[in-house]
């Protein structure tokens, strides 16, 4: 019998980031949210000192083990975050939506499209969270302004931002998880997946314009003002820009080239940022550094920490077998692990799943094409859930409180009814595409 | 009565909170109008000053004087809290928003943070039909 504790405490720590209690400090009148940053720590404390989680536990959480270096994801994390936040603080997201809202011409259509391709592109190079936070605001703005309903064009670009978040490796925090782990270069990440979602990308916008066709006004009032916006800081913003391209170049050249680890050129660009802001900016640099979502880093960590207990334990040898079970042929391997990823995260979160059936993969028995396959779509599940339920990612929780802030009433239900009814299609196009792309490269042919 | 108040507005505060607030107030009390934003932008303060116009007329009407203040944030209710703090407010008053289902069980309350963690007076402000 396997010792239920570390399942249970698995269990109750997503449990908690979700419903992220507001408890108080002993000894003291403070209270606190037990959230996602603090409850994975907790999580992980209950296990040291019921004697469940070891050192060397505790140690390979930190460190790793094989090729996923959780300390790697952490610092890559946070870096590429500060990057995309000081390129924000410049100004330029803002400006570049609303010159692209302004091109629109009055059009409502084409605002939908001009929107949702907008969000695509800047989702590739840069943070979720930072394009959901700018998106959100301009089309509340726009809405506002032109008098129409910004729900079409809130659900577009947030499908949006999920489904470019998994064309590169940089995308999604949890792509970096899973990439590290199957040990998937970035250049290789690109090779297989720009195509599938650039496809499911095409699906999604068909599926969501039919969706809400009626609901796009034809004519808009007054966006032609908007092709007038400013930029705040024009050097910052092209500096930014030029070291995003830099970090991104930098990545695609295969590590055994340059020596380096692949974290060492975005946090040196990072550095580097930190220092022109903190020249430029003075005190708004501490504005800019309060952005950065550091709570990722105890949230990962815990997780990573918990799961590892979960090996230690014999739990992950029993996800291990039946993973290698469904991914003994390849519709099995792409299809089936990308449904059951995306289910995953869409109840328990993106980033615990992810840490999960990474160590599940990496404790099964696979040949390398399987697990290849496997871990792409496990991939695709992680940015996909998000887009099923408000709790599938981070960042869907943060958005409805920002919508019910605005006086948008998004509830769990509705959302999640477009998520199923836009993505159940959008997912089999995807698998459909990677398992052509494994095929005809031949790696497939297991 | 109270010297310094702080009003937390949002675009679900209804006009009831703010009459609430101007009743509590006197002609020598100073009140912040305080809304919390993820990203504070030049445009995102042009466009609050017009959403929350609203306020400021009603609260001149009362013949209170007050003035509207944003604040950057991630953590809303840490934000006020800090804000009343940082001014020496004696009062804070807030609305609260009703949230059901999935998405209210898992939402935080930004108004109990507020109660639970306030330095001064707290009204809550809550509308009748909320409560049916």
């Amino acid at each position: 019998m396997l010792n239920p504790l570390p399942l249970i405490v698995f269990a109750a720590t997503i449990f908690l980031v979700f419903k992220h209690p507001l408890v108080k400090i002993p000894f003291t009148s403070r209270h606190v949210y037990l959230d996602y940053g603090l409850a994975p720590v907790l999580g992980a404390l209950v296990l040291v000192l019921t004697l469940t989680a070891g050192p060397d536990v505790v140690l390979r959480g930190i460190m790793g083990s094989d090729s996923l270096r959780p300390y790697s994801v952490l610092i890559l994390i946070i870096s590429l975050s500060y990057i995309c936040i000081s390129l924000e603080y410049s100004g330029f997201f803002e400006y570049i939506s609303l010159r692209v809202a302004g091109s629109a011409r009055g059009s409502g259509r084409r605002l939908f499209l001009y929107i949702f391709l907008l969000t695509l592109v800047l989702t590739l190079f840069t943070d979720n969270d930072i394009i959901i936070l700018t998106m959100t605001f301009i089309i509340l703005y726009i809405a506002r302004n032109a008098g129409m309903n910004p729900m079409p064009f809130l659900f577009a670009q947030f499908f949006a931002v999920n489904i470019a978040g998994m064309a590169l490796y940089i995308g999604n925090p949890t792509n970096i998880v899973v990439a590290d782990a199957a040990g998937i270069s970035f250049a290789e990440y690109a090779r297989w997946m720009v195509i599938p979602s650039f496809v499911s990308a095409g699906a999604c916008f068909v599926i969501l314009f039919l969706l809400f066709r009626r609901m796009i006004p034809e004519r808009l009032n007054e966006t032609g003002a908007y092709s007038t916006a400013s930029i705040r800081d024009r050097e910052g913003a092209a500096f930014g820009l030029f070291s995003l391209i830099v970090v991104i170049l930098i990545m695609s050249i295969p590590s055994g080239w340059t020596g380096l680890p692949v974290w060492f050129s975005p946090l040196l660009f990072a550095f580097i940022m930190f220092l022109r802001d903190a020249l430029r900016y003075r005190s708004g640099v501490r504005s800019v550094v309060s952005r950065v979502p550091w709570k990722i880093v105890p949230f990962l960590i815990g997780f990573f920490i918990i799961v590892e207990t979960l090996v230690s334990t014999g739990w992950v040898s029993l996800l291990a077998s039946g993973i290698a079970r469904l991914s003994g042929s390849m519709p099995g391997a792409v299809l089936g692990m990308c449904i059951v990823s995306s289910l995953l995260a869409c109840v328990m979160n993106n980033h615990p799943m992810v840490i999960l059936l990474v160590r599940g993969l990496q404790s099964s028995q696979l040949s390398a094409g399987s697990r290849l396959g496997a871990s792409l779509a496990v991939i695709a599940g992680s940015n996909f859930g998000a887009n099923l339920t408000l709790v599938g990612a981070l960042a869907g929780i943060m958005w409805a409180g920002i919508l019910s802030d605005r006086g948008q009433s998004l509830s769990f239900s509705t959302f999640s009814k477009y998520g199923f009814a836009v993505m159940i299609p959008v997912m089999l196009v995807a698998c459909l595409t990677l398992m052509l792309e494994l095929a005809v490269s031949g790696v497939g042919a297991w | 009565m109270y010297s310094k108040m702080v009003l937390c507005v949002t675009d679900a505060t209804p006009e009831d909170v703010v009459r609430v607030a101007a009743r509590l107030c006197s002609r020598e009390t100073k009140v912040f109008v305080l809304h919390v934003v993820r990203i504070l932008s030049d445009l995102a303060r042009k466009d609050a000053a017009e959403r929350f116009a609203w306020v400021m007329e009603a609260l001149k009407k009362e013949g209170v004087g007050a003035e509207l203040q944003l604040v950057e944030a991630t953590d809303v209710g840490g934000a006020i809290v800090s804000f009343a703090r940082k001014n020496g407010c004696d009062i804070i008053v807030t609305g609260s928003i009703p949230k059901k289902g999935i998405l209210g069980a898992i939402s935080e309350s930004v108004s109990d943070y507020i109660l639970k963690n306030a330095p001064c007076t707290v009204v809550v402000v809550k509308r009748a039909e909320e409560g049916k």
